[in-house]
């Protein structure tokens, strides 16, 4: 080791310097190290020097003002062995200033470059170019980042001249005898390629800047990082810029269409709803596809065991997670990018990276977003003339009389009356603040971020109360001053407090348009006489829903360099979800005539996981060899509890939130489970001059949810990439292509999402005690021989960049083998149980086409317009079957068809003669036969899907436009209702074009209000058939964000660094032939995603 | 520097750690909420526990009662129960107006065949229990056993040919065909033969104590069954010995003088009672038929009693009196069964539902006698339910007329109780006679098919082996 360490600058020993002279320095260093270390925790640095003393030597003086400063020096040794000490005593100077002073009178001059001063001969300044044609040289140098803190594993490559070498971890590197007018190609992971001509200079300092191009940014991939150039798998960026444009409190509706192969439904527009997230198809007949989500390096639940106090309780985890708070999110699809997670990876895995603090000035950034929302309503119902026209007909069509019983809308109700549900119980304004705070700063050792947020939702639907979010955010990253060490610590945490009624008011909206008002004229509760068809929809706002969240996401990083390119990491992970929540039924929202009591019912749930995973990685460059190996274990433990409580009986409302006072009180339910996971992994990488790469990944996964028997698995992959534009010969025959890259990939990962203990013959304890003991039963089959369920992925890409880059072209096809399916085999209920969860020797396949192109239309200072557009068009198919047609999904399933698909009757029209709907069918068009007359086969998968971005700046105006597409198909929204046209119940006005007498063509079949007349029959059936399927496509409008950059000039005015005025909108026009009310959830009982407007200020100081 | 070395041994220690004991790492112990197969059948307690669990679940399904138990649902099939319109549950409708199609569903079928599982399972592990005491499994294995007959009974009288299903494992099941009644009756018979061997004359807790509780079946609730199972199979000889043991068993069972009594937990005439969950509430069925607590009949409440059924009494009659109750709304008098008399108490239930009461065994006796040609032992049974409701004695009549009067007073005794009027109906071939006219002024078409529920579609999907009944 020749090079010895002053803080973080240098000494540069003359070249036969003897070891005490370097034993001693390193003394020096350790002592100042920890002088340099106290002041780095104090986070502050000022650019200004003060010294006092009397001969002191320059290297004591620059030491020094390291530790003041934070600044490091840069010399050679040698140069300043026979300077003469310093005598002064200056306070509080002006760094340059300082130096200019110290060195007066020396031969010395100075510059300074980023974070780094250079101390050379004086007149190396004025000619830095000085030329030594034909000499070898020793050439040492130092890589930083613009903040000046050192890049360590920086590839350093010496041009045409086949030797290379890397940073070390203080971003040092050294070349003994180089020619000294080599040319250096310095390179590192998410920043700009740099070329510095050596020019006989014999010291280089490197300031890399960060990677604009799309192709160099860095992409947190699983255990690392990596760049869309050197990838070979597949990963999709979405930086939190993108995110944080969009006014949502799920970050799952922020990427929507955004990513090609990930597959996002809303399910609806209640605050805090679920999402369904497929990554490429469905791999899994009947297990789960939720992909993985990873915080910050910590797995994180994808779905709860919360017990159903209300629909909508804890929808989505990631409902926890501030938005705010992503710095970006890397979507993982490909076996290269997935197989590293082994058992869990099969559907993709999402990385969450929250946001770090930044070395530089301490900044406070605050965001502040008010707006509203409202539901697209676009539904027409009957109105009350259509209505009673539409009962009428009913009867008569059935021939029954009218009487209070079975028709109390037409002869009680007022006729002339007319309410529209729809506005009435979802046509509000839901109102939406947010308010967000980052303070963040730190220096080359040290960086930070501090974050605080507000969120707050209220509903559409006619009542107060509000989903409130309150989260904090912290990150630490620390470095010891030699960078060999080094942390990073973060804590996430959110409270949320939601008071929202948890019914969806939009199952109410059919109600008939003539119905009875729902209060009193004394304000109670009108109950019309018991003629409500579901209650009054007033008294469901009635009862009190309070539900509390409180999330926790906690991690540390730990990180060692061992010996040279060897480094130790351990993270340790430790999350927290707790709810607890009530809702009550109070006297006040039950029909007085049963009598009712007051009802409460609480649930508690807690889960727990804590994760260690330490891994050894190594690089090592060989001339124009990279490799990288990495190799780790994974140790993970997540424990779910929780109980659900009744109290019944309250003879008043008031006592009603004290459990305590309930007469009866019972334990509904209680469970606990533990999940165990332990996972050993590797992975190799090898490069050769960034032209070929090779990928190798490798993980041996144990889990507890599987029978002792097969307990541990092994998943691998190869990843493969050709970089051929790095070939001569192409880039001379093709000048406007700047980057190719042709790559595949080839694994296996798994799917373990079947419940836990299912190896396990489990007895439950039932509600109540019979005859004063414990009574038992059995809650299902068991099965000791479950196993992994296997996907097995291929992908094959073109990576295309041309002008420079600015146009990027990404094609990929990709092709997945999912098999071993894991089922709950249905079973004929006559066994005991109506399912057993087993191995199927099945094999889904799914693949498909994705592509993505990005351009920088236009660049220039003033104005900017950049465009980007993906697409995917995925298959499934099922493509093999074993004994197909002696199991139980004989008829559900058709190998070479979709498993998304379903078996419908064929809807051939009313028939004219009766007014039923007729079917194609071997015996009888009235009543078609299961299986023999389910004749057509209909996919409700998406068929194409992608978004189109488009973004402009203008000066300080920033306009980005975001529209998603999918190609789709779904049910039809006038079969969504239980029961056929005629019963007490409002329809939607496209109902009308029925049939009424003999010899009608209609598209609707006769009205009637008979349970079990052939017209309730036939609407069944029809449901079942392929008039139950309609485009369902739409193109959707869904983020518009405009934000204007005050001028400078006006920010210096009022004291603000930076100062930018938004509005934000969401969801603002689809266009589809759908004609529900939203073709995302196709429903019209659930609240369809809601637009948002919102606009604010962000200010940084 | 010593940071190092300490971050050094951190990190070598995680890595020792994380390859240390690769299999125990994720081996899990079974949920601290729940018991695993083995170690219910290890203990005379937790096999107590199971067979209860097979009560409790019974409370909550078909067998309980409410508005889709067997008591419901048959008196909506047969002519006990008129529907007020527009029922909250659609298969009341389709079961109202004996037009059930193939898509009904099936709570009938499910309930029954989930607790046939419970009594198979418990059976297997009994039988194969080692630690358990003989008189544990024996008490435990003839309660299951009686059970799995009992559900059968209701299976056969429901579907018909129905799959018999006697052990536990889906793999030897998930291809069952139907098996003929007559089979079906043959394994009935076998349990219940079994059943009586297995379990004392006296109530037991589960502990293995004597209890006054009839919350378990006992012998003669195994006879009661096989009374009856032989009677509808035409063995009258020894339908009559076995309901004589149990009319004879004076000291356990004695009909109740005060009709309003006849529901009241462990009454004197209760041969086997489900005890009801301690929740406020009494038993299901009253719950959903006590129309007076209501205000009268709704969508939710639908179940009125059919003016045909209450015109059959006579005014003398006590049944009438006691038994049903009536609400009068908008004007218009509507009856419902008074059996049950307790809704919400808000205290422990006072009334459970009785399964198997000794009046039936004293009307299959008569039944039995009448058939086999004993006419006026018949009738003195006959007389003795008679009696207690406050009509006269009849006396001198031919065999016919016995069966007829017969067929009368189980329609009277036993309305809206377990489906006994649906049932009569089916086997005494007049079905077809009576339903025809009734059907219509339920607003559907009588088919003689309807006689039998449909085997529910799902099953058929899943079952290849299943075939479905004519009709349907």
């Amino acid at each position: 080791m020749e090079i010895s360490i002053l803080g973080t600058g240098f000494f540069c020993p003359g070249r036969k310097r003897p070891p005490t002279q370097l034993l001693r320095v390193m003394k020096l260093t350790a002592i100042l190290l920890i002088g340099v270390c106290m002041q780095v925790s104090a986070f502050s640095y000022s650019q200004t020097v003060s010294l006092n003393g009397k001969n002191m030597p320059l290297s004591a003086i620059f030491a020094s003002i390291e530790k003041q400063t934070g600044l490091s020096f840069f010399f050679n040794y040698a140069l300043i062995k026979n300077t003469k000490p310093v005598t002064l005593a200056i306070e509080d100077l002006p760094v340059d200033d300082a130096l200019h002073e110290i060195l007066n009178g020396q031969e010395l001059d100075f510059y300074q470059t980023g974070k780094t001063i250079f101390i050379v001969k004086k007149s190396s300044v004025e000619q830095p170019s000085v030329v030594n044609d034909g000499h070898l040289i020793d050439v040492k140098g130092r890589v930083t980042n613009e903040q000046g803190e050192p890049l360590s594993g920086a590839s350093i490559l010496v041009k045409n001249g086949k030797r290379a070498t890397l940073t070390n971890e203080k971003g040092l590197f050294e070349f003994k005898n180089l020619p000294s007018e080599a040319v250096l190609e310095i390179t590192f992971t998410g920043y700009r390629r740099k070329e510095i001509p050596v020019n006989g200079g014999s010291m280089v300092s490197v300031e890399l800047v960060l990677a604009n191009n799309q192709l160099d940014q860095a992409q947190v991939i699983a255990y690392g990082t990596t760049t869309q150039r050197l990838s070979t798998g597949d990963v999709t960026i979405i930086k939190g810029e993108d995110i944080q444009k969009q006014p949502v409190s799920n970050v799952l509706s922020a990427i929507e269409g955004r990513v090609p192969g990930l597959f996002i439904v809303q399910n609806s527009g209640m605050p805090g709803s679920s999402f369904s997230v497929l990554i490429r198809g469905r791999n899994s007949i009947l297990s789960g596809t939720d992909p993985l989500y990873v915080i910050d390096g910590v797995p994180y639940i994808s779905s709860f065991m919360l017990p159903d106090l209300a629909p909508n309780a804890g929808g989505n985890p990631l409902n926890f997670i501030n938005p705010a708070d992503i710095d970006n999110i890397s979507v993982l699809k490909d076996a290269d990018a997935t197989a590293i997670y082994g058992s869990r990876a099969a559907n993709g895995a999402i990385l969450i990276t929250t946001k770090k603090g930044k070395a530089g000035k301490t900044k406070l950034d605050i965001n502040v977003n008010e707006g509203g929302a409202k539901a697209p309503l676009k539904l027409h119902w009957l109105n009350t003339a259509q209505y009673l026209e539409m009962r009428r007909e009913a009867f008569k069509n059935d021939n029954v009389i009218p009487n209070v019983y079975n028709a109390p809308d037409l002869l009680t109700y007022d006729s002339t009356r007319y309410t529209d549900w729809q506005k009435l119980l979802i046509g509000g304004t839901a109102h939406y603040h947010d308010i967000q705070a980052n303070l963040s700063g730190g220096n080359s050792n040290t960086q930070f971020i501090v974050g605080a947020g507000y969120h707050n939702e209220s509903t559409v639907f006619p009542v107060d109360g509000a989903d409130q979010k309150v989260s904090a955010h912290f990150n630490l990253t620390n470095a010891s001053a030699d960078q060999r060490l080094k942390l990073n610590a973060l804590v996430s945490y959110m409270a949320d407090f939601n008071n929202l009624p948890q019914l969806d008011m939009t199952s109410y909206i059919k109600l008939s348009p003539n119905a009875p008002t729902p209060f009193n004229d004394d304000g109670s509760l009108n109950w019309a006489n018991q003629t409500w068809p579901s209650g009054n929809p007033f008294a469901v706002l009635k009862r009190k829903y309070q539900g509390r969240t409180n999330n926790l996401v906690s991690s540390a990083t730990l990180s060692y360099s061992l010996l040279k390119g060897f480094n130790l990491k351990s993270i340790f992970g430790y999350t927290n979800m707790q709810t607890n929540a009530y809702s009550t039924s109070p006297i006040a929202s039950q029909d007085p005539i049963f009598q009712p009591t007051g009802a409460i019912q609480y649930v508690d749930n807690n889960l727990r996981g804590w994760s260690i995973e330490p891994q050894v990685n190594y690089q090592r460059k060989f001339g124009l060899n990279q490799i990288e190996a990495l190799f780790g274990s994974s140790v993970q433990r997540n424990t779910s509890e929780g109980f659900v409580l009744n109290g019944y009986g309250y003879s008043s409302d008031a006592m009603l939130e004290n459990i305590q006072a309930a007469p009866t009180l019972r334990v509904n339910s209680a469970f606990s489970e533990v999940y165990k996971y332990f996972a050993l992994f590797g992975r190799l990488n090898y490069n050769f001059d960034s032209r070929y790469i090779l990928a190798l990944n490798w993980r041996r996964d144990g889990s507890s949810r599987f029978g002792p028997n097969n307990q541990f698995h092994n998943f691998a992959s190869v990843g493969a990439g050709w970089i051929f534009t790095k070939e001569k010969s192409f880039m001379d025959k093709f000048p406007l292509l700047s980057f190719g890259k042709l790559w595949m990939s080839y694994g296996s990962t798994g799917n373990d999402q079947i419940g836990s203990y299912q190896f396990y013959e489990l007895f439950g304890t039932t509600n109540y005690p019979y005859q004063g003991t414990t009574a038992l039963y059995p809650i299902g089959f068991s099965n000791p021989n479950l196993q992994w369920e296997e996907t097995k992925k291929m992908e094959v890409g073109l990576n295309l960049g041309f002008l420079q880059d600015r146009i990027l072209v990404n094609v990929g096809y990709y092709r997945n083998h999912s098999n071993n399916q894991l089922l709950a085999t249905p079973l004929p209920i006559l066994t005991g149980f109506s399912s057993v969860t087993s191995n199927f020797p099945a094999t889904v396949l799914n693949y498909g086409w994705e592509f993505s192109f990005t351009a920088n239309l236009i660049k220039s200072k003033k104005f900017s317009w950049t465009s980007s557009i993906n697409l995917t068009i995925p298959y499934n198919s099922l493509a093999a079957f074993p004994g197909l047609e002696e199991s139980t999904y004989k008829d559900a399933l058709v190998i070479g068809k979709p498993i998304t698909a379903t078996k419908m009757y064929h809807l051939t029209g009313v028939d004219p003669a009766t007014g039923i709907y007729k079917f194609q069918s071997k015996k009888d068009p009235f009543n078609p036969s299961y299986p023999d007359d389910v004749v057509t086969m209909k996919d409700f998968a998406p068929k194409w899907y992608g978004g189109f971005q488009n973004s402009f700046s203008f000066k300080g105006w920033q306009l980005d436009v975001f529209f998603q597409f999918r190609k789709k198909f779904g049910g039809n929204y006038l079969l969504q209702l239980p029961s056929s046209p005629g019963h007490l119940s409002n329809y939607p006005a496209a109902v009308l074009d029925r049939w009424k007498a003999p010899g009608d063509q209609a598209s609707q079949e006769m009205f009637s209000r008979n349970f079990s007349s052939s017209t309730a029959t036939a609407y069944q059936y029809a449901k079942g058939s392929d008039y139950n399927y309609s485009d369902v496509s739409f193109l959707r409008l869904s983020n518009v964000s405009l934000s204007y950059q005050l001028p400078d000039p006006l920010l210096k005015k009022i004291h603000v660094e930076n100062c930018r005025v938004f509005f934000h909108a969401q969801n603002l026009l689809t266009i589809t032939p759908y004609k529900g009310m939203d073709p995302e959830n196709q429903s019209i009982t659930a609240l369809p995603p809601l637009r948002v407007l919102t606009g604010g200020v962000n200010f940084s100081f | 520097m010593e940071n190092s070395f300490v971050l050094n041994r951190i990190a070598t220690l995680s890595l020792l750690i994380a390859s240390l004991g690769c299999a125990h790492i994720v081996s899990v112990n079974p949920p601290s909420s729940n018991l695993v197969n083995a170690s219910v059948y290890a203990t005379d307690a937790t096999a107590a526990s199971a067979v209860s669990g097979i009560y409790s679940q019974m409370t909550a399904n078909v067998i309980g009662g409410g508005g889709r138990g067997i008591s419901a649902l048959a008196g909506l099939s047969a002519d006990e129960f008129s529907l007020y319109p527009s029922p909250t549950d659609e298969l009341l409708s389709l079961v109202y107006s004996n037009s059930l199609i193939k898509e009904s569903e099936s709570p009938i079928w499910n309930d029954l065949y989930s607790s046939i599982y419970q009594a198979n399972s418990a059976i297997e592990g009994i039988s194969s229990s080692t630690t358990m005491s003989s008189t544990s499994k024996q008490q435990l294995l003839g309660e299951a056993t009686f059970v799995r007959a009992f559900c059968y009974f209701y299976l056969v009288n429901f579907f018909g040919d129905v799959p018999l299903i006697t052990s536990a494992s889906y793999k030897s099941n998930e291809g069952a065909a139907r098996s003929a009644q007559a089979i079906v009756y043959r394994q009935i018979i076998t349990d219940l033969g079994k059943a009586k061997q297995l379990l004392t004359d006296n109530y037991l807790t589960p502990a293995g104590a004597m209890t006054t509780e009839r919350k378990r079946p006992n012998r003669f609730t195994a006879q009661s069954l096989l009374a009856r199972v032989y009677l509808y199979t035409g063995v009258y000889d020894s339908a009559e010995m076995e309901a004589t043991t149990v009319i004879n068993n004076g000291n356990f069972y004695q009909l109740v003088s005060d009709l309003d009594s006849v529901s009241l937990a462990n009454n004197s005439e209760a041969i086997w009672q489900l005890e009801m969950p301690n929740n406020g509430f009494n038993t299901r069925d009253g719950s959903i038929f006590l129309l007076s607590v209501f205000g009268g009949p709704s969508a939710y409440t639908p179940f009125i009693l059919s003016d045909s059924l209450v015109h059959q009494f006579d005014t003398v009659d006590l049944r009438r009196k006691h038994w049903i109750d009536s609400i009068a709304m908008n004007g218009i008098v509507y009856y419902f069964p008074f059996k049950y008399k307790q809704f919400y108490t808000g205290l422990p239930p006072e009334e459970y539902p009785a399964v198997f009461r000794l009046a039936e065994q004293y009307l299959i006796r008569a039944e039995a006698r009448a058939q086999g040609g004993n006419l006026d032992g018949a009738m003195n049974d006959l007389n003795v339910i008679r009696t207690r409701a406050g009509i006269p004695a009849i006396s001198g009549l031919n065999q016919q007329d016995i069966l007829k009067a017969i067929n009368k007073q189980r329609r009277l005794e036993l309305f809206t109780e377990y489906g006994h009027r649906w049932m009569d109906l089916k086997r005494s071939g007049n079905i077809d006679n009576v339903m025809s006219t009734v059907t219509p002024l339920k607003g559907g078409v009588w088919k003689t098919t309807a006689q039998l529920y449909p085997i529910p579609l799902g099953e058929i999907k899943l079952d290849a082996n299943l075939s479905q009944n004519p009709g349907y």
